[in-house]
């Protein structure tokens, strides 16, 4: 319910008023429709204006939309999947190290590639790049919290993948990405 | 997901054409995703693409256009189904469509009714006027059901 609902008196506003609020807040769809999702967003002409700088919040767009949408999943409507899978806070470390052993260089590496960039662009970049690596930890927790559900699993793992791929490509082909 | 899913049910009503909207709104969110520039939460930009996206698909279905015109609201039956006792859910489905798009902007997502005359172009008065019928028609629902609840309690 919105404060709109706000000073309603009659006996029916306030049972109208409550059911609203009563409302469910979600609903699931029957389709799995991240993989349509997914599928559309690969099919996307990734190209814009070749040799611009604008192509940055581009190229981090398309690894944030993946964390923060997957934030906006309802956790507890995830928690009930797939129960045969197993995992432990052993393996999600032993995830964690080898992701960090294999991105810390690539920041590294990043930070200096992008030294010349101006200043908008590298605020842009930055802020981006905090946005998705907070979008990370979050998910990290959730796993931690969730270990036995495959599907907050399979989405950080999607999620490395793609911060991965996308401070590869920044460094090797900057002009050419997006 | 699921709640940008809510929004377009409760919006268009058919649940299959919900499910091809929330994914357009997400694939929507990821092309425009440079434009967010983080002045409000996430979850609020890609609730108003979501809205958007599915305002605009009603907009292009002539009985919602119809649906607009506040002289010509048909009234639903909920007596068609006296037996089963329907949730608030099922009768703001079975708003006439312009009705509950207003009444599911304004008192479930909280618009104004200057947003929503600007989304669905149409004048404040008439945004008015449908969240009035809406609101009177499920009230009339709701007291429908007191009554057969305390008739079966008898």
């Amino acid at each position: 319910m919105t404060d709109h609902d706000k000073g309603v008196t009659e006996p029916l506003d306030l049972v109208l008023a409550r059911e609203i609020k009563n409302l469910d807040p979600e609903m699931r769809p029957e389709r799995n429709l991240w993989a349509g999702i997914e599928r559309q967003i690969q099919d996307y002409p990734q190209r814009q204006k070749r040799g611009s700088l604008n192509w940055i919040p581009y190229g981090v767009a398309a690894s944030l939309i993946l964390a923060a949408s997957a934030l906006l999943l309802n956790v507890a409507q995830l928690t009930g999947a797939q129960p045969s899978f197993v995992s432990t806070d052993q393996s999600i470390d032993m995830m964690q190290a080898e992701y960090v052993q294999v991105r810390n260089p690539m920041v590294q590496k990043f930070t200096e590639t992008n030294k010349s960039l101006d200043e908008k662009t590298l605020n842009d970049l930055y802020r981006n790049l905090e946005i998705l690596e907070q979008a990370r930890r979050d998910i990290e927790a959730q796993v931690r919290q969730n270990p036995e559900n495959r599907r907050l699993v399979e989405m950080l793992m999607h999620i490395h993948e793609q911060e991965l791929s996308l401070l590869k490509q920044d460094f090797s082909r900057p002009g050419q990405f997006m | 997901m699921g709640r940008v899913f809510a929004l377009c049910v409760r919006l268009c009503k058919d649940r299959d054409m919900a499910e091809d909207l929330t994914q357009e709104a997400f694939i929507q969110a990821w092309r425009k995703l440079s434009s967010f520039r983080g002045d409000s939460a996430f979850g609020s930009w890609l609730y108003r693409i979501a809205t958007n996206i599915a305002l605009s698909y009603l907009r292009k279905q002539k009985p919602f256009l119809n649906s607009l015109d506040i002289e010509d609201i048909p009234e639903p039956d909920y007596r068609e189904t006296p037996d089963e006792q329907i949730g608030l859910e099922q009768a703001i489905a079975e708003l006439p469509d312009g009705a509950r798009a207003v009444f599911v902007l304004y008192s479930i997502e909280g618009y104004t009714h200057d947003e929503i005359s600007k989304q669905l172009g149409i004048a404040q008065g008439s945004s008015k006027a449908q969240l009035h019928r809406a609101r009177q028609l499920l009230k009339m629902h709701l007291g429908e059901r007191i009554n057969h609840s305390g008739e079966s309690n008898v």
